[in-house]
């Protein structure tokens, strides 16, 4: 059988994986009674739902043509998605400063237009200071600014 | 306590000097917002909402209201300018707004816009002003059951203005229900899904949810595909439109206005709705429709109009039912919650300083606003040509400072990451976002409701068709699904999604 609308496949696997997985998490939650509904109720009813919908769209996606699928673009993903985990990581250990930097950095280096100039880096300083200034300093925020193991700064 | 004295206590909450500072921040940044495409309300609410913690309620509210509504003026410049709608809503406005820019009329655009959204900014203040008090009484007579079937309507809505298919879009909303179930359950205790871990036990943090579907996956998207923006634009002379020019506006505006106001307050509503319908009725009562795609000026005045007054109207259902109609409103409820207030119809009457003086400031807003855009038009124009690898990274940097600050907790921080691989996952997959941040918002609440519906009727499920006003909103849930299934309505659906 070949798949008409690969988009409608993926999407209705994606909905399948969230409705079977919130299943068995919830499986032993007690529904309760006819009155008093418990906690596991809701849940159980909405997976059953998302479950019937994932199965129309897979059907569907072997009957119906649908369009091409774009390609992900792995290289943004991984500059932005990696280094905002990155900067989760790192924000305790090597404070705002540190991590913020690597986060621009990483970031700014996913485009294709990047280029290493003084500009940028003099821009990349401003942000780091202002970010600080306002978020730190200016807001209170409780956010460490060099972390743990940089606290000798 | 009658409409003037209500306005006079807005008014006097909204004239205070932090007050109308906070309120420029807001309707500055809105327009900033507005005219940079890549950056939404949404993602610039999700971003400042931990930062109003420290404010007070109306301080907070009014500055992100301005932001939203500002966002509308903001998007209709660079529509117009550059063809570069930097919002939703201000998709229609390119269509004809661009190509009287390319007939050297960009000022007479802008004016009319400007205009246009000013007009029904008023009047949507006064419309606010005088329903939102009987709606409130019609919500104190809303029951469980009422509620319920309310929220099905907005999930249902919501839908409409999803992108992809019917069937996708119900599983991105009973898909936001279920991660919305994640946490602690209030009534039992129990905590579900959460896997053991405790920073679970509050739920996923849903600014980081907004934040990373919206912010995170909209810049993967944009970097998937990096075109060279070509930013070319005509000089803007002649900004004040003639006398023809003013009585070809009016009418479209008055129509803009009145029916933005009516598809603002629908669960589901708001700018974008708006503009989308008052395009399409100009278009349709026009006396020569032929002129629409080629510069006609009731194609800008009217969905200006209609977007401004759907973005203010739309606070209408979240300050007196307490129920969003879309993500900008789900974000203000969330604000709210932060603030120790529960939304409901009880905030008019507990919280008259604040819900008036939103009101009132909304009207000031829209003077600002005017004062902003068309004087200091060259500004924001300037602002376009930065270059869109400037920008992300310092999204993303706020985005995840944002996050990280809600709570101190790193843990929300990977919540965006998650959250905007799967947004843009969903995004290349044609799938809209904005139902499953509604469903994540509304999935509690909806449970609680339900659960309680039942409780009440001891266990009998009819209770939500024998109650009047629950059955016709029920009923009116099934006509708009049904309506969005039909052959005919999908193909106009997918039509005005594939001129984006």
């Amino acid at each position: 059988m070949r798949i008409g609308s690969i988009k409608d496949f993926v999407t209705g696997l994606i909905f399948l994986a969230f409705a079977v997985s919130f299943l068995v998490v919830g499986a032993h939650y007690n529904a309760g009674s006819d009155t008093r509904l418990g906690p596991g109720y809701f849940p159980r009813m909405l997976s059953i739902v998302l479950l019937l919908i994932s199965v129309a769209i897979i059907v569907r996606s072997f009957v119906s043509k649908g369009e091409e699928i774009s390609a992900i673009a792995w290289k943004p993903v991984l500059h932005v998605i990696g280094s905002t985990a990155v900067f989760a990581a790192l924000l305790p250990r090597l404070g705002l400063v540190v991590a913020l930097a690597i986060l621009v950095v990483g970031c700014a280096t996913a485009s294709r237009n990047f280029k290493l100039e003084l500009k940028a880096s003099l821009g990349l300083i401003i942000l780091i200071a202002i970010c600080t200034l306002v978020f730190v300093d200016g807001l209170g925020l409780p956010i460490p600014v060099w972390g743990k193991w940089l606290s000798f700064i | 306590m009658g409409l003037i004295e209500h306005l006079a206590l807005g008014f006097g909450e909204a004239l205070t000097l932090l007050n109308l500072g906070y309120c420029f921040i807001g309707v500055l940044l809105g327009t900033a917002i507005g005219v940079l495409p890549g950056l939404g309300p949404v993602t610039t609410i999700a971003m400042l909402l931990p930062l109003t913690f420290g404010l007070n309620s109306t301080t907070a509210l009014i500055m992100l209201a301005g932001i939203y509504y500002g966002a509308q003026y903001g998007g209709s410049t660079t529509a117009i300018l550059v063809n570069l709608p930097g919002e939703n809503s201000s998709v229609v406005t390119a269509i004809d707004g661009y190509q009287m820019a390319r007939q050297g009329k960009a000022g007479i655009a802008l004016a009319t816009a400007a205009i246009g959204s000013f007009f029904a900014g008023t009047v949507a203040t006064l419309l606010i002003a005088m329903f939102a008090p009987a709606l409130s009484n019609v919500a104190m007579k809303f029951g469980p059951a009422e509620y319920f079937s309310l929220m099905c309507l907005g999930l249902v809505a919501s839908i409409i203005l999803a992108n992809g298919s019917v069937l996708s879009a119900c599983g991105m909303v009973v898909l936001g229900l279920l991660l919305g179930m994640v946490g602690t359950d209030v009534s039992s205790g129990l905590q579900r899904f959460t896997l053991g871990l405790p920073n679970l036990f509050d739920g996923i943090q849903f600014v980081a949810v907004a934040m990373g579907i919206f912010g995170l996956g909209e810049i993967l998207m944009n970097l998937s595909d990096e075109g060279q923006r070509d930013v070319s634009l005509t000089s803007v002379t002649g900004l004040f439109p003639s006398r023809s020019d003013f009585q070809r506006m009016s009418l479209p505006i008055l129509r803009g206005t009145l029916l933005g106001s009516l598809l603002g307050i629908l669960p589901g509503g708001g700018a974008g709705l708006a503009s989308f319908g008052s395009y399409a009725l100009e278009k349709k009562i026009s006396r020569n429709p032929k002129e629409f795609g080629h510069g006609a000026l009731a194609g800008v005045a009217g969905p200006e109009s209609a977007n401004n007054a759907g973005a203010q109207t739309s606070f209408i259902p979240m300050l007196t039912l307490g129920i969003p109609s879309n993500p900008v409103m789900a974000l203000m409820i969330g604000a709210l919650i932060m603030q120790g207030i529960q939304p409901g119809p009880a905030v008019m009457t507990e919280q008259p300083a604040l819900f008036w003086g939103l009101i009132a400031s909304m009207w000031i807003g829209n003077l600002m606003l005017i004062v902003l855009n068309l004087p200091l038009i060259g500004i924001w124009v300037k602002m376009i040509s930065v270059p869109y690898y400037y920008l992300f990274p310092v999204i993303v940097a706020l985005c995840a400072i944002g996050a990280y600050s809600v709570d101190n907790s790193t843990f929300d921080v990977y919540v965006i990451c998650v959250f905007g691989l799967l947004g843009y996952l969903f995004k290349v997959l044609n799938c809209e976002p904005a139902p499953l941040l509604l469903g994540f918002i509304l999935g509690p609440m909806l449970e609680e409701y339900f659960s309680r519906a039942i409780l009440l009727s001891q266990g009998d499920p009819s209770v939500f068709f024998t109650h009047p006003l629950s059955a016709s909103l029920l009923a009116l849930t099934a006509i708009l699904l049904v309506l969005v299934i039909l052959p005919s309505i999908r193909h106009k659906r997918e039509e005005a999604f594939r001129e984006e």
